[in-house]
């Protein structure tokens, strides 16, 4: 039971082959990537993937850019970065996917969360912090708890294109292989 | 060199080569001045230090088409890391243009660290650009741009400019409507030529 009162069920592990059919499925051609511990086995599969381009950054203010280049000339990236790598780069993300309108859809890696206890109850602010910042500032979060939450992948990605924005998809625990 | 001196060169070159071109900080109101006819042509503005970066996607984005970016040194430094991340791209069509001033223009001309001490050409070749030069005659710079622009990138090209006072003078066209009408244009490029980018 959480804090809420809420029966609280563990995130199950994301496949990595599953994540990968959702960015087929999204038509997704670039993944803009500052490693995360969590999204490993992902980051394994992408790179073995001959369908995706794979963009390397030295830190998320930078891939924000990136992702922003790829979206003018006419492609679909997607961010694959760490929870403490959005508390680096919020003011990237304001003014550009923000401000600037750019559809910039990100896989987040909740580094540091251990499934005994709801994210929001965690002692660790890098990850009870990141739902409620990402809220804070608008951009749509959800959390990935399970394969089948990545059947709604390409709505999230449709939406973010309509809305000219950022969301978030919060990967919770360490993908499967 | 004056900016404008700068400027008239580097807008003169986007426009003969066509280039997707990205303006940050204090060259957006003289650049708006000299060339606001060029239609694949952006800002950015309230985000000092992605101006180059941004420009990396364009390169990766569009990799037939020139990519000239105009960054400050002092922008520049508030993402350093992006030389390395573009080095690491080997991003062949991408020329970043430092107007180095050696100060925060927009902020009261507040000096620039490394201003007299970090060498931005010696950077740029470390993070593997495969060309970077630095200028501080606008006859020397106008007689290698084209030439730089179409050599096998990146290309780091350094001006040293002279500090002025902050421009007022603000495009009125916003950073999201360019970003929209580029990418219309980039999206209608792919249809009528769909091998091109």
């Amino acid at each position: 039971m959480s804090q809420s009162g809420l029966e609280f069920v563990p995130p199950r592990p994301l496949s990595a082959r599953r994540m990968i059919e959702a960015l087929r499925n999204a038509a997704v051609s670039h993944v803009v990537v500052v490693p995360d511990t969590y999204q490993k086995s992902f980051l394994s599969a992408v790179d073995q993937a001959n369908d995706l381009a794979v963009v390397a950054a030295c830190t998320e203010d930078e891939a924000l850019g990136v992702n922003a280049g790829l979206y003018v000339t006419g492609h679909r990236p997607i961010l694959s970065i760490q929870n403490n790598g959005i508390f680096a780069c919020l003011n990237t993300l304001r003014g550009i996917a923000l401000d600037g309108a750019v559809p910039t859809v990100m896989l987040i890696g909740l580094y540091g969360y251990k499934p005994d206890r709801p994210p929001e109850e965690s002692a660790l602010r890098m990850v009870r912090m990141l739902e409620p910042t990402l809220t804070t500032w608008g951009v749509p979060t959800r959390r990935l708890t399970s394969d089948e939450d990545l059947a709604a992948f390409p709505q999230v990605y449709e939406e973010a294109l309509s809305r000219r924005g950022p969301s978030a998809l919060v990967v919770p625990i360490p993908t499967a292989a | 060199m004056r900016k404008r001196d700068a400027l008239e060169i580097l807008t003169d070159v986007c426009r003969r080569r066509a280039a997707l071109s990205v303006a940050t900080m204090q060259a957006v109101p003289v650049w708006h001045e000299l060339a606001p006819d060029l239609p694949l042509h952006m800002d950015m503005l309230g985000c000092m230090g992605s101006a180059s970066s941004f420009g990396l996607g364009l390169a990766l984005g569009a990799p037939d088409r020139p990519v000239v970016v105009v960054d400050g040194d002092g922008s520049l430094m508030m993402q350093l890391a992006t030389l390395v991340s573009i080095g690491h791209a080997r991003a062949r069509n991408l020329t970043i243009a430092v107007m180095r001033n050696g100060t925060y223009e927009t902020s009261g001309n507040q000096p620039v660290p490394g201003a007299e001490t970090a060498d931005l050409v010696a950077l740029a070749r470390a993070a593997g650009f495969q060309l970077a030069e630095r200028f501080a005659e606008a006859s020397a710079l106008r007689e290698r741009i084209d030439g730089l622009i179409a050599a096998p990138g990146p290309v780091m090209v350094v001006i040293d400019v002279a500090p002025e006072e902050p421009s007022e003078k603000w495009p009125t066209l916003s950073m999201k409507q360019q970003f929209q009408d580029v990418r219309g244009a980039m999206l209608r490029q792919r249809e009528a030529a769909p091998t091109a980018t």
